[in-house]
């Protein structure tokens, strides 16, 4: 079709009218291994379309601005154009897939906490990891806007894997996409679907039951029947509230360089006292934690104007934001 | 003439300078606080009382200056009525932008109390015109009175004749010995270009009567009170 | 802790085993510091009446006339445990309660004085102290806008492990605009308002548990936070309320918060009180009912309110964002009755739970005294110089400046006479020229050695200072800080004392209008060993100023003036400075309590002062004439030559005349050109003195008998003797 903007490993990016728009259709192709092993599986498409619909809009009551717009129907959905942020998110809570793979240790390891990890987006290079150092150098995002990113995929993360619990699911891993729209706000994009996400049963008895790419990947059974298990079960689904931790940002105020800092000279001389000796200088200053329910695109703006205005007289003091 | 006296919520010198307009002049003071600030229209004077305004949280008159009171202030700023900013006073006229500069921790990081000498570098005909006084003895209490801007700014004042007072010894010289916080150039009060407000670290209202220890602080609210013709 | 007894006694009244709620209340109003249960019974020691008090003991501040309906209201209270364990918050939640003691009296506050007692400041711990304490003071009474004008600070080694910090609020109030702390009748509203109710004074999570009968009243740790700015703005809001007449009466809430304010308010006139739980506005999460009655959060206020100016009151409350709450109800039963989520979660009667607890006898026995030893002859004036430089420099005796500057003196363009100088002077503005002197003082060594005289003397010395400016005493209040009272010698010390200050009382006819008591300041070492405090009595003192413009300060003043002693000066060498100096402890009977030396000296200086005959003046206390002499010397423009050949009393060695603590004695710097008439008025008095010097147009320094002390030196002593020690 000549209005097909992309195709994909699984899905087709279709232009429409509205220049910031596009439609996302949901293809029954599978691949695994960097396309190394390819299927048509009928009736895929429609179910990841059906679970991303779900998903995305469960999200959305939860402050995550995503590119769906509509619904069209079957294996369609109106979103937002996205210039794509070329960082694949992954969110692990459980190790599995090619974590295991590169550091060599068993499938199944309980994380204490959440792992975040970046990939750069590139199929000629495999999709590489991506330090938080490497993706700063290459300029590919600032510290503050990766440390967005992490905190919405936590978030994502917090109420996917409490709705999968109440369908006697664990969320092992997923793979989230960010771009953003024609205004510059940061809108989660791609799908959510068994395809993107690894979800199991884990029974009594210790058996593991997988529901996810993995049933295709290690040739475990009927990937179509997985799949349409979970969106079953995800249509019966009554939703429960789940709470959500708000983004936390922190704003440190400290004296410009120069400007005299009569407190922090005392408190030089009283450390001195007690007989610590291996500092050069001790500065003061202030931090404030804000409080924030939904990131939106003007976010960073709006706390660069409050710590000017505000919060640091810019004649004697700079600042620095972060995300908690 | 009606002179206007605002308290913030922590503003603590408003009563004495109430009792100062009844006493010294026939004039009359109305306090003004968030609850009827919208009289600041017909106000013939303002003065911004000395004390601890919003507790002096996240520092001194900036939560004032950013009350609706504070804009009202700046907005009224525009139109040349007199205003007179005492310690805190002069601390929310800095943040609100009248004045330029801030005022920072004392050097000593301490809170000082005590009186000094002050020598009168310029003078306005709204708050010190007398040929007279070359140096006045006033008290000062505060925590954060370190005047601080750039260089540049420095520069203008002078150039301006915009710094009205420095702290000084008693015959008026100037040096570290005397400047009582660390104030850049030793500066304790000055005034806008057009030398319509002024903003002073001291409390002329507390030098008041040779029984307080100084009566120099008439000196300057009395003119200010005063009617003064300008050309 | 309720003993065993008193729970004994109270599940006997309620009929049943005290809930968690129940013992929690009782644990609060029947402990020492409110109950006042070992205490209470020797205060009828105290002479309490007067023609001019208005309103003696018993709520938040005493008031005393001072002239065309005017009041003055005065209150003196502790914060002793709290400022060891957290110097600068103890030190400003203690100025926030006591000047909310005294404007829960409508009175507008106009001065702070405070009275410290710390160890050795060569510690980092007493250092640390000092920091803490002074910053505490410093930030909360200059925030509120209430000059701190006076003080006294006290280094010794028994007030290592328990510091003491005494706090005292002055205000002035109008006859018509005086607001009682008691209910009148039922149906009256109480209403809350001011800072929020969280776990201040109880301690977190630790008290969060059911269990309270391994937890007393007296070990939580009370490290509450104050919030200087809601204060003031208490101050604009009860003023606004007053102005309008809308409360019937207020309370503050410090100890036993909510519960020893709403059950105190009702049971002085019989009546009771209920208390609506829910609508109390919380800070914290999952607050307890008991957390919630006992909290000591401050800055929060209960006014009494009849129900037909509710609207009214809580207009105005929210117009200054005090949040007011409507958290109460006064009842005709005499219950104290507590209603959460419409059920009665406790109904105790009252008056049983306010007055109820029994007065505990407690047995006394004096301590066994200290073997005396004998002082040293001092071979001459170059020694005898060593030692008196040595004196100046002790930090109890050196400069304050370091403190009171750091206090906001002038605030409220009042202040006369600043701190450093013989005593505060306050000028009130609504009477012409007059004005108030105010003094806070004690003697601990002299208490040490002998409470009973040295508490009067301790009260002789505040009055003397007073008397020192040409006031006329005219009030008292104290703050008895002691041991522990279940051991009987620490008993014994307090005993003594509320006597021996119930003698002066007597003796000058000075109502005693209002206290407080702080017993249990000592610690267990190691190894077991007590380590208790000295009987501190703090007294304060104000006296009434006639004419202001002619108020004296301890300063010389003009060149070629005669300087007079007035007073015997003994051989009184214990329990002083000198003794100190010299052995490093305390033994002996200290200077005598001598009312009629004492009353004589007074009623001279202010005779001679209402004959404007007095230049300034210092009275002598600790230090003995030295110090006295160098204190008026070191902020004047002139130099004193003294001969003390003469000087009347037993006294003969030089030592004994510098530094002799006997009472009764004053400096006096007189016009020579007026010499005649002094000595009049001196004779006709029959007051012991003697002219002992001049003030020199010569020189500016100290010769005494031939010996000279160099300004210099004496100033350089005098402002690093403290100093040297904190950063």
């Amino acid at each position: 079709m000549n209005n097909q903007l992309y195709v994909g490993k699984a899905k087709t990016i279709l232009a429409t009218e509205d220049q910031n728009q596009v439609i996302v259709k949901f293809d029954d192709r599978i691949t695994a291994g960097d396309g190394a092993k390819k299927a048509d599986i009928g009736g895929k498409g429609f179910t990841n379309c059906r679970i991303s619909v779900i998903l995305f809009k469960i999200l959305e009551k939860y402050q995550i601005n995503t590119h769906l717009i509509e619904d069209i129907g079957d294996i369609m959905l109106k979103c937002h154009k996205l210039e794509i942020l070329p960082i694949e998110v992954i969110c692990r809570n459980i190790s599995a897939g090619s974590f295991c793979r590169r550091y060599g240790v068993e499938e199944g390891r309980l994380f204490d906490e959440p792992l975040i990890e970046f990939f750069l987006k590139n199929d000629e290079l495999h999709d590489p990891l991506l330090s938080e150092g490497s993706i700063i150098s290459l300029k590919m995002a600032t510290k503050i806007q990766l440390e967005i990113l992490a905190a919405i995929a936590l978030r994502v993360n917090t109420v996917l894997q409490n709705i999968f619990r109440q369908l006697n699911l664990e969320l092992v891993d997923f793979k989230l996409e960010f771009g953003y729209n024609q205004n510059g706000s940061l809108l989660l994009g791609d799908e959510i679907s068994p395809d993107s996400m690894r979800l199991w049963q884990l029974n009594q008895d210790g058996e593991k039951i997988i529901f996810d790419k993995d049933i295709f990947r290690k040739d475990l059974g009927d990937v179509l029947s997985g799949y349409n298990e979970v969106l079953q079960r995800l249509n019966n689904l009554e939703q429960p509230i789940i709470e959500v931790k708000p983004y936390s940002f922190k704003i440190d105020v400290f004296l410009k360089d120069g400007v005299i800092d009569a407190q922090g000279e005392v408190i030089k001389r009283a450390i001195q006292r007690l007989g610590f000796n291996n500092f050069e200088e001790i500065k003061t200053g202030k931090s404030f934690k804000i409080n924030i329910d939904t990131i939106n695109s003007e976010i960073l703006m709006t706390l660069e104007k409050l710590a000017e205005e505000l919060l640091a007289n810019p004649l004697i003091e700079t600042w620095n934001i972060s995300l908690v | 003439m009606k002179i206007a006296i605002i308290r913030f919520p922590g503003t603590n010198n408003e009563h004495e300078l109430i009792r100062y307009v009844n006493t010294y002049s026939k004039h009359e003071p109305i306090l003004i606080t968030n609850n009827n600030y919208h009289q600041l229209d017909n106000m013939d004077r303002i003065i911004i009382a000395g004390g601890f305004s919003y507790g002096d949280y996240l520092r001194p008159g900036i939560i004032a200056a950013k009350s609706p009171i504070g804009k009202k202030i700046k907005e009224l700023s525009l139109s040349s009525i007199p205003i007179l900013g005492i310690c805190n006073g002069f601390q929310i006229l800095c943040e609100t932008g009248i004045l330029p500069g801030v005022l920072t921790k004392n050097l000593s990081t301490r809170f000082i109390s005590k009186m000094i000498n002050l020598k009168v570098q310029s003078k306005s005909p709204y708050f010190i015109n007398s040929d007279q006084n070359n140096t006045l003895q006033l008290p000062i209490a505060h925590y954060e009175g370190n005047y601080y801007c750039s260089h540049e700014t420095l520069l203008e004042l002078k150039k301006k004749g915009q710094i009205a007072f420095q702290y000084s010894s008693p015959t008026g010289q100037i040096s570290d010995e005397y400047n009582p916080n660390g104030s850049i150039n030793s500066i304790a009060g000055i005034y806008n270009a057009d030398k319509t407000v002024l903003g002073l670290m001291p409390h002329p209202e507390r030098a008041s009567d040779p029984l307080l220890g100084s009566s120099d602080g008439r000196i300057i609210i009395d003119t200010f009170l005063g009617d003064f013709h300008v050309n | 802790m309720l003993t065993d007894k008193e729970t004994e006694l109270i599940e006997q009244k309620l009929g049943h085993k005290m809930t968690p709620l129940e013992n929690a209340l009782f644990d609060a109003m029947w402990s020492e510091h409110i109950s006042y249960k070992s205490s209470r019974k020797w205060f009828s020691y105290f002479n309490t009446e007067g023609d001019n008090v208005y309103l003696g003991i018993g709520e938040g501040a005493g008031l005393i006339e001072i002239g065309e309906g005017w009041l003055v209201g005065l209150g003196l209270e502790s914060h002793n445990h709290p400022s060891a364990i957290d110097p600068f918050n103890g030190a400003a939640t203690g100025i926030g309660g006591i000047i909310r003691d005294i404007i829960s009296q409508g009175c507008h506050p106009i001065a702070l004085l405070d009275s410290l007692h710390f160890g050795n400041p060569q510690t980092k711990h007493t250092q640390h102290l000092i920091e803490g304490v002074v910053r505490g003071i410093s930030s909360y009474g200059n925030c509120v806008g209430i000059p701190t004008i006076g003080g006294e600070i006290e280094f010794h080694e028994n007030f290592e492990t328990n510091c003491l910090v005494n706090a005292m609020c002055v205000g002035i109030v109008h006859k018509d605009r005086v607001v009682r702390s008691r209910a009148q009748k039922a149906d009256q509203l109480l209403i809350l308002f001011g800072a929020t109710t969280g776990r201040d004074g109880i301690g977190g999570v630790s008290f969060a548990s059911e269990d309270l009968s391994s937890k007393s009243y007296e070990d939580r740790p009370a490290v509450q936070i104050g919030n200087p700015l809601i204060e003031k703005i208490l101050i604009d809001a009860i003023k606004d309320l007053i102005d309008e007449n809308l409360i019937a009466g207020l309370q503050d809430l410090g100890g036993g918060g909510l519960t020893c304010a709403s059950s105190e308010m009702v049971t002085q006139v019989n009546l009771g009180v209920e208390i609506y739980l829910d609508n109390i506005p919380l800070r914290e999460q999952g607050m307890k009912p008991w957390e919630i009655m006992i909290s000591e959060s401050q800055e929060r206020m209960l006014a009494i309110v009849d129900e037909n100016k509710m609207d009214k009151v809580i207009h105005i409350l929210e117009s200054h964002e005090l949040e007011p709450r409507l958290v109460g109800k006064v009842i005709n039963e005499n219950e104290f009755k507590i209603i959460s989520q419409e059920r009665i979660i406790a109904n105790i009667p009252v008056s049983f739970l306010v007055k109820g607890v029994p007065m505990i006898e407690r047995s006394f026995t004096k301590p066994e005294e200290i073997p005396e030893e004998t002082f040293p002859v001092i071979a001459d004036n170059e020694e005898l110089k060593t030692i008196a430089l040595k004196i100046l420099e002790l930090p109890s005796n050196a400069s304050k400046q370091w403190i009171y500057q750091q206090y906001d003196q002038t605030v409220q363009a009042n202040t006369i006479n600043q701190a450093g100088l013989n005593a505060a002077v306050i000028r009130i503005p609504q009477l012409q020229n007059k004005g108030i002197a105010i003094s806070i003082d004690t003697n601990s060594s002299f208490c040490f050695l002998d409470p009973r005289s040295g508490s009067a003397n301790s009260a002789a010395e505040c009055l003397r200072n007073i008397v020192s400016t040409g006031a006329t005493p005219i009030g008292l209040v104290d703050c008895l800080n002691f041991g522990n009272p279940e051991k009987p010698d620490s008993y014994w010390q307090f005993v003594e004392a509320v006597q021996g200050l119930g003698q002066f009382t007597h003796d000058f006819k000075i109502p005693v209008v209002g206290g407080n008591v702080s017993l249990y300041n000592e610690t267990i070492d190691r190894d077991g060993k007590r380590l208790k405090i000295n009987p501190t009595p703090v007294i304060g003192i104000v006296g009434e100023i006639e004419k202001l413009d002619h108020t004296l300060k301890n300063i010389i003043i003009q060149p070629n003036s005669s300087i007079y002693i007035i007073g015997n000066t003994n051989v009184d060498l214990c329990g002083t400075e000198v003794q100190k100096h010299f052995f490093n402890k305390l033994f002996g009977n200290p200077p005598d309590y001598n009312a009629n030396a004492e009353r004589k000296s007074m009623n001279t200086i202010l005779q001679l002062h209402k004959e404007n005959l007095i230049l300034s003046c210092n009275d002598i206390s600790q230090g003995g004439l030295f110090i006295s002499i160098v204190e008026m010397i070191l902020p004047s423009n002139y130099g004193v030559t003294l001969n003390l050949n003469n000087l009347p009393g037993d006294s003969t060695q030089l030592l004994e005349k510098l530094f002799s603590e006997t009472g009764a004695r004053y400096l006096i710097e007189i016009d020579s050109n007026r010499d005649i008439e002094v000595q009049t008025i001196l004779q006709a008095n029959n007051v012991v003195h003697g002219k002992i010097g001049e003030v020199s147009s010569m020189h500016t320094n100290l010769i005494i008998d031939e010996i000279i002390f160099e300004k210099l030196e004496l100033l350089r002593r005098w402002e690093e003797g403290l100093t040297k020690y904190m950063i």
